[in-house]
């Protein structure tokens, strides 16, 4: 069973084919006149809200006014490292921090400390478990991971079995709070979202049994929450919040994983179809000496979030310029240096083969749906034009032989048709 | 049901092409993640090895419901040293493709490795052709 996080204002939605031919994944066909996705396929990685003309496509994340009025004693907003790029003259972290208390959360911790902590077990967990058969994945972006399993199965056992920077500063923040009195279940933990696939990767957790985020929230909703504070805030307000360092603020740009690995053999890709491009090399054997593949869906890494404000070019020389203010930042050092000991970073269930690529769970009915497939394809205008809903005329075939549209959707097979029919009525005619 | 493909040699860019076409093919057929990366690495070797040593060829697929069989046929310039071919590092590649950096010397060991069975036909001045087979049991 899939799950997407993505959905479709169907007001919206005129029934056009953008999405239905930029999706990755072939994911989306539109029937009756409406883009649907189908959840076997999606990877969540926020492409078709990106090229949607009509805004149909919107990333399901919580309600932001609901969540800071909810009933949670203790509300705690786990903020991205991609977040300190998003404001314009902004670069100290700590306003930043306190803008999102001003708004209504109780606490914060950022995603950017737990992003350090991974970065050191991962360092430890490579030189334990040496890349026997091609280099280990990094587990950090939901999207790629959803897309090895959906598209490459051979490569699910390279998946690095340590949990997220989000899922780690999630167990951090309830453990330090829970030590601070509250009970588990009074601490909401929020997560201030990116992209869609954070929020799937929350409720509906692929490595972790269940997630110690309560819920996400968009990074579009929060920005425009914060942005008047930010602006508005005199320097004496501004608390001392920050706990994480250049290291784990770095994770939020391509590349930034892999330089604090501290190795010489790692593969940093960023934007869905080259991560498609690398992961087929690594299936063929094509790329060799690599012991670390860092892979985000999005451009430029989580900074291209389709939920991001700012472009990822933008936002990245921002993002330096924080890095360069942060060489002499201010602290938590209460929360910095509190015990975490007892938390486990490490995968709790191997990431499931999704088999929706294959046509039958049978290998004899397989071969003969491949071989109709084939002939129908043969027949068919091969112009893509998308008018059946589906992307292109190879994923029309598929769908006749899947059983979900018949010959006849293709107008200009239902042309031929129709010609011909008009040929033998006037043959009898004249008969 | 059989597969064929073509290795244009004048497009060595495209070279990986039906690899990657056929790969596609098998995870439809739902074969097990193993075997496709096993298959994958041999016919890409092999696929590569035919636009640089031997001018292109065409690949013929066959799936059985107990195997595979990828035949990769070229009218190359063939391999003179047979034994020598199929140990590591010895290589017939020209200063040219070396220096593209291939021609390294592992095409062939490396298809044997991860294939389960190989069977090499080579006639200098006539051709070659390389039978690998994956079994699916």
């Amino acid at each position: 069973m899939g799950f997407t996080s993505v959905s479709l204002l169907k007001d919206r939605c005129v029934g056009c084919t953008t999405c239905v031919q930029r999706c990755p994944t072939e994911a989306i066909r539109v029937r009756g006149g409406k883009a649907h996705i189908q959840t076997d396929y999606c990877i969540d990685c926020g492409m078709c809200m990106r090229v949607c003309k009509h805004g149909a496509k919107v990333s399901e994340t919580a309600d932001l006014d609901a969540i800071l009025s909810s009933d949670y004693k203790l509300k705690v907003a786990l903020p991205p490292p991609s977040m300190y790029s998003q404001f314009e003259e902004n670069r100290n972290i700590n306003r930043l921090l306190t803008a999102l208390k001003k708004i209504g959360f109780d606490e914060v911790f950022g995603v950017a400390r737990g992003a350090e902590v991974i970065t050191r077990e991962t360092i430890r967990f490579i030189e334990e478990n040496p890349p026997v058969n091609g280099p280990w994945i990094s587990s950090a972006c939901p999207a790629v991971v959803r897309l090895v399993a959906t598209r490459f199965p051979s490569l699910i056992e390279n998946i690095l079995p340590l949990i997220s920077p989000m899922e780690t500063a999630a167990r951090m923040a309830r453990k330090y709070f829970t030590a601070q009195g509250y009970k588990d279940e009074e601490i909401g933990i929020f997560f201030i979202t990116p992209c869609p696939a954070k929020t799937t990767e929350v409720l509906y957790p692929r490595m972790v049994e269940k997630s110690a985020v309560t819920n996400t929230v968009s990074m579009q909703d929060v920005y425009f929450k914060i942005r008047p504070f930010i602006h508005k805030m005199e320097d004496a307000e501004i608390e001392t919040l920050q706990l994480e360092s250049v290291e784990g603020v770095s994770w939020a740009h391509i590349g930034g994983e892999s330089q604090g690995l501290g190795r010489p053999d790692c593969l940093a890709v960023d934007g869905i179809d080259n991560v498609i491009k690398v992961l087929d090399d690594l299936e063929n054997g094509k790329i060799e000496q690599i012991d670390f593949l860092e892979a985000n869906a999005c451009t430029g890494g989580c900074l291209g979030g389709p939920l991001q404000i700012e472009n990822p070019f933008n936002a990245y020389t921002r993002m330096k310029k924080v890095l360069r203010r942060n060489e002499h930042p201010h602290f938590r050092t209460d929360v910095l240096e509190a015990d975490y000991s007892g938390i486990s970073v490490m995968a709790e269930k191997e990431v499931e083969e999704a088999p929706s690529i294959q046509l039958s769970p049978d290998f004899q009915e397989a071969l003969r749906m491949m071989e109709r497939r084939d002939d129908l394809y043969e027949r068919l205008p091969h112009l893509d034009c998308g008018a059946c809903g589906a992307p292109n005329c190879y994923a029309f075939a598929q769908d006749v032989v899947r059983g979900k549209l018949v010959e006849e959707d293709c107008i200009i097979m239902l042309k031929d048709t129709l010609r011909y029919q008009k040929m033998e009525a006037q043959a009898k005619d004249q008969e | 049901m059989t597969f064929d493909y073509i290795v244009d040699p004048t497009e060595p860019e495209r070279a990986g092409r039906a690899s990657t076409k056929f790969k596609g093919v098998l995870k439809e057929l739902g074969v097990s993640p193993k075997v496709i990366r096993a298959l994958s690495i041999a016919m890409y070797e092999g696929e590569i090895n035919m636009v640089i040593h031997a001018n292109g060829g065409n690949i013929h697929c066959e799936v059985d419901a107990d195997k595979i069989r990828v035949i990769m046929k070229d009218s190359g310039p063939g391999i003179p040293e047979l034994d020598k071919a199929m140990k590591p590092g010895w290589s017939t590649a020209s200063t040219q493709a070396r220096e593209l950096g291939f021609g390294a010397g592992m095409g062939l060991p490396n298809i044997k490795k991860w294939s389960d069975n190989l069977v090499v036909e080579t006639e200098v001045g006539v051709g070659t052709t390389l039978t690998m087979e994956f079994n699916l049991t």
